[in-house]
């Protein structure tokens, strides 16, 4: 095993999945660092949602290494949160209860459970919505209490799975800051792999941006984003900003008139 | 005119806010409704029923009229025999319903979310689901006699299929997502089963479990008339023994009134089981 390998959190090599008849991924490659916010961006269906749920272990693969802190990974990791686009809230649950879930299956007192889900509904700006269930609260809640979830049983490794993409634009930029902030201030950097369609966002939130390139999909280009943190609303409106914007830009635009050439 | 231009809202800080929860007015007014409407309906039915007897039109050796099976409903009650003979049969109906709940929600969801189950018991349940109970009578009797084990039996059997049958299918109608969100949260089998579908799934158990509720004195009065020490289907029998015609429909309105409660106890589980659904569109 190379070292690269071992000093990479999340590791992805030569990987393969099928499903029945279509080819979604082929020969991916990819490394996310301890502590990284990696962004896997991709035209539809290009396979970044699927090697997300490979990651998550709610998906089998047919070929190569998926790797996290080295070992392989096989079924549900208990040390990784994942947030989804449609939300998944338990919609009979109230907010805290909900936060309350992945205490409740590690084992942790009901006491303590209630005291850490208000202390991260806290974090996340929702401490007076403790008491609503999911319908009563509108998508950009409903996304907090979310991610709230995952950080109440403190994973190493976060996965979103395009969380904003149901979201107006207005929502979702300040949903965007609003992760930001937990991310970068948070004790232990959680290393982050987020999945989504826009470019915009994939900026503004990552490190590294991985492109991916039309099914079956693999990595096709990395790309550092050196923008200072913490990032603001400003970052949006700097010259490096539009010059990566244009640079993922061209890379993506290639595969989609590659992807309409082959129609 | 020249376009105002107005205030942009702080795009960074504000987030719309969730709406809120309407409660719609016209509700209380058709409940008054209903009431109105439903008390004229009654009255006009014992008119009818008085009526048919009044007139001849049908003996009073067979039909009493309402004011003879009122007044044999309250004599048996402060008497104590009705309740003497519905006490039993409360009894079986609620054990016999409890253990086909239990059963048929456990099997249900067992069937409904292993695919291959499923296609082992569609045969089967094919030709159980809609075979007569009254077929099967004389089975039970033969295999349990005519005491309390055949009775409770042949009510779990008219609970449980309609139960099962309709946990099958809504274990299928759960959203995968919400699966998926509970097994990325560390969640095993049993908390799954226990916290993820069986919740999620409830809603839809509620026809199934009604129309078991409706079932259970139904299929225990047949079971009763076979034969039996107490109960309301014996004391029914024997009424019609002994030419009591009144207290033959005390017994009936017994059952009837039986019959409304269950009615209400049931919609009041389902109220309060499924009460985070109020407000959602789709109730």
């Amino acid at each position: 095993m190379t070292t690269a390998v071992q000093t990479a959190k999340i590791a992805a090599h030569g990987v393969e999945k099928e499903f029945p008849g279509n080819k979604v991924l082929e020969d991916f490659d990819l490394q996310i660092k301890g502590g990284e916010f990696l962004s896997l961006l991709g035209p539809s269906g290009c396979g970044k949602s699927t090697f997300l749920n490979i990651l998550a272990g709610l998906e089998t693969y047919d070929g190569g290494d998926v790797l996290v802190d080295g070992k392989h990974v096989e079924g549900v990791n208990k040390d990784v949160g994942v947030v989804f686009q449609s939300y998944a809230l338990f919609p009979w649950l109230t907010a805290q209860k909900n936060v309350e879930a992945g205490l409740k299956i590690r084992g942790v007192p009901r006491k303590e459970r209630r005291d850490r889900a208000a202390e991260v509904l806290r974090t996340v700006g929702l401490q007076t919505a403790a008491n609503r269930l999911p319908h009563q609260l509108s998508g950009g809640m409903r996304q907090r209490v979310a991610i709230a979830r995952i950080l109440a049983y403190e994973p190493d490794v976060l996965l979103f799975d395009e969380p904003f993409a149901a979201l107006d634009a207005q929502t979702r930029e300040f949903l965007q800051g609003e992760l930001l902030r937990i991310w970068e201030n948070g004790t232990t950097k959680k290393t982050v792999l987020f999945v989504t369609h826009s470019i915009d966002e994939a900026i503004f939130l990552s490190d590294r941006i991985a492109v991916m390139t039309r099914a079956p999909g693999r990595v096709k280009a990395l790309i550092d984003v050196d923008l200072p943190r913490p990032r603001t609303s400003e970052s949006r409106n700097t010259e490096d900003f539009i010059h990566i914007r244009s640079q993922v830009a061209r890379i993506l635009e290639e595969e989609v008139r590659l992807g309409t050439d082959n129609h | 005119m020249a376009p105002t231009i107005t205030e942009p809202q702080r795009a960074q800080k504000q987030e719309p806010a969730a709406p809120p929860i309407t409660r719609p007015q016209r509700r209380k007014a058709l409940k008054y409704d209903s009431l109105i409407y439903g008390t004229v309906g009654l009255l006009g039915f014992l008119l009818v029923w008085w009526l048919v007897i009044d007139r001849g039109l049908i003996s009073s050796l067979y039909l009493a009229t309402p004011q003879e099976t009122l007044k044999a409903f309250v004599d048996g009650i402060a008497d104590g025999s009705i309740p003497a003979d519905a006490w039993p049969s409360i009894q079986r109906a609620v054990i016999g319903f409890g253990i086909a709940l239990v059963v048929g929600i456990v099997l249900g969801i067992l069937v409904g979310s292993v695919p291959v189950f499923g296609k082992l018991a569609e045969p089967v349940l094919l030709f159980f689901r809609n075979l007569s109970l009254l077929a099967l009578l004389p089975v039970f009797v033969a295999f349990l006699g005519i005491g309390e084990e055949s009775k409770v039996a042949i009510v779990v059997w008219a609970c449980f299929w309609p139960i099962f049958i309709n946990a099958v299918g809504a274990v299928g109608g759960v959203e995968r997502i919400l699966i998926n969100s509970a097994r990325t949260l560390g969640a095993g089998r049993l908390y799954i089963f226990s916290q993820v579908v069986l919740p999620a799934a409830l809603p839809s158990f509620f026809p199934g479990i009604r129309l078991a509720a409706a079932n259970a004195f139904t299929a225990l009065v047949a079971a009763e008339l076979v034969g039996g020490a107490q109960g309301l289907g014996i004391y029914i029998n024997n009424a019609s023994y002994r030419f009591q015609t009144p207290q033959i429909y005390a017994g009936i309105l017994t059952l009837g009134l039986l019959g409304i409660l269950v009615n209400a106890l049931m919609s009041g589980a389902e109220r309060y089981l499924t009460r985070w659904q109020r407000g959602l569109t789709s109730r």
